[in-house]
């Protein structure tokens, strides 16, 4: 019998794996099987690939990218075509050149285009501690709307260091500013 | 510098977290770019030279990260690459890229640094069970370090502007490494799956394979990083986790009740096998390994530690042993040498 895999050699291996309970089996030459476990062995990476847990579906990519053919980022020269299949874009100026199309895939990915977290600048301490305050706000409502008091108990101390450090970091900006 | 590292204790294998019965580990990492270069995959080698340079320069005036060393990929041999990446500090694309790249570890191993892999810099901690607080205490503390001096690519409203466009915005990945071995065996992952990826979070096997995961080991990882901050989206990712902690756990206990039996002699079995085997694959270690562990955490097995699993799950990895033994093996000897890990740790 002829290699399963590679159709060119002898088959001398049985490959039989388990799928949902159905055993499905593959008839492979050595070389083949030797390729297999290789990849069976990298592939189990504790590590963990690129952070990019779905992929954009085929059907997806061809549509948008049929319709925006010629959409380029003027920077590093990458094509929304090019970004789709990969999930990659080159720089941070493609998200610019191709915001419109690139913001229909964001937003199918993510569920929004606004950014609420940290901030740039270490600058922004202040409006970061707001954001914080507002989280942690937000958080201890649910926390008591799902009745867990352990949880609500501890965001209650962090919203009073946060409204703490929110204090005293207005006291310093008034000194400054009449000083 | 690579044996020194290996023979090291790792402090997120202690399996002494919260819920480690299910949780092995979690890793936290947020992805950052420099403002003035294309993301790597664009950057010509002198770039990414002088991103290396400035990323280390920033962290080394700070002193707010006691290192045990950079690993520069160009000077490291493929199977000292292969061992940081086996040891989760490294990642397959890191691996994978060209030019300067490479690693920075904390002297705990519990921070690292990976810079010009995907991004220029992913900031990653990791700890053990579902300790998600402390390892973001230590991500951010070092992303603000950073932050500090460099100019980071970050654009209203997007945020932080990344090469994945699944990471924009907050840039931020939480991953737990969890044992399901009860929801595998009632075949209900596909279903959970399901249910997470609603619920904006993902699934997969640990080998990227869902319908096939070795040894029941999984990974779950928050799904969106846009429209939430980041404390937001931990909180979100723990309660979902701890969910899934939840199933495992009625799981195995359907189990104990309705098929102790079978369990029992799975176990069993298993132990037989680490006391007696004196070859062992690969994969075929990894099967072990989970009922050795499901069974410290049904408490069939009351004589070993989920530590002892979890450790032997990285020590047993094809690299791991080579570097152990100072020299490259073939597989035979790589078997043989695992199977003894397997008889001085469960005889």
């Amino acid at each position: 019998m002829i290699c399963e895999k590679c159709h060119k050699n002898l088959a001398t291996m049985r490959y039989a794996e388990v799928i949902d309970g159905k055993v499905s089996e593959l008839r492979m030459c050595a070389e083949c099987y030797k390729k297999l476990q290789n990849e069976l062995s990298l592939g189990f990476e504790i590590a963990g690939s690129a952070p990019s847990p779905h992929r954009i579906t085929e059907k997806q990519a061809e549509a948008l990218a049929s319709k925006t053919e010629g959409d380029q980022c003027r920077v590093c020269g990458l094509t929304v075509r090019e970004v789709l299949e990969t999930g990659y874009v080159g720089c941070a100026a493609c998200y610019e050149h191709m915001r419109e199309k690139l913001e229909v895939f964001l937003n199918e990915i993510h569920g929004s285009l606004r950014h609420c977290g940290k901030k740039q600048r270490l600058d922004d301490a202040r409006e970061q501690l707001r954001a914080q305050l507002r989280t942690k706000r937000a958080l201890l409502q649910t926390a008591l709307d799902t009745e867990n008091y352990e949880e609500a108990a501890v965001l209650r101390d962090a919203i009073r260091e946060l409204e703490s450090a929110l204090s005293i970091a207005h006291e310093d900006s008034e000194k400054e500013g009449s000083g | 510098m690579i044996d020194a590292l290996a023979r090291k204790p790792i402090p997120w294998l202690a399996g002494t977290g919260p819920d480690s019965d299910v949780v092995l580990w979690v890793r936290v990492s947020l992805s950052r770019n420099l403002a003035d270069f294309p993301f790597p995959s664009r950057c010509s080698a002198d770039e990414k030279k002088r991103v290396e340079q400035r990323l280390l320069n920033a962290i080394a005036e700070k002193n707010g990260f006691p290192k045990d060393g950079y690993y520069s990929f160009l000077k490291l041999s493929k199977t000292d690459q292969q061992f940081l990446c086996e040891r989760t500090f490294a990642t397959q694309d890191l691996l994978n890229a060209e030019g300067p790249r490479g690693v920075l570890i904390s002297a705990d191993q519990t921070v690292s640094l990976i810079i010009n892999s995907v991004d220029h810099v992913r900031i990653q901690a990791l700890s053990c069970g579902l300790h998600t607080q402390p390892a973001w205490g230590l991500v951010n503390k070092i992303d603000d370090l950073l932050r500090s001096s460099l100019d980071y690519a970050f654009k209203e409203p997007l945020g932080f502007l990344t090469a994945s466009l699944w990471l924009v915005g907050t840039g931020l990945r939480a991953e737990a490494v969890l044992h399901l071995p009860a929801l595998t065996m009632e075949k209900s992952i596909l279903g959970l799956e399901h249910e997470l990826r609603k619920k904006r979070h993902v699934l997969d096997g640990l080998s990227g394979n869902i319908r096939n995961a070795p040894g029941g080991l999984y990974r779950l990882s928050n799904g969106i990083t846009l429209g939430k901050t980041e404390e937001e989206l931990l909180l979100n990712f723990s309660q979902t986790v701890r969910e899934v902690v939840f199933l495992e756990r009625s799981a195995r206990e359907r189990l104990m009740n309705d098929a102790r039996l079978s369990l029992e002699d799975r176990v069993g079995r298993a132990l037989g096998l680490a006391r007696g085997a004196r070859l062992l694959e690969h994969s075929e270690a990894i099967e072990l390994l989970a009922s050795l562990r499901l069974g410290v955490a049904t408490g069939l097995l009351d004589t070993h530690t989920f530590e002892t699993c979890d450790r032997l799950m990285i020590d047993i990895q094809p690299t791991h042993l080579e570097v152990q033994a100072g020299r490259a093996l073939d597989e035979l000897t790589r078997n043989k040498k695992r199977a003894d890990l397997f008889r001085t740790q469960f005889s």
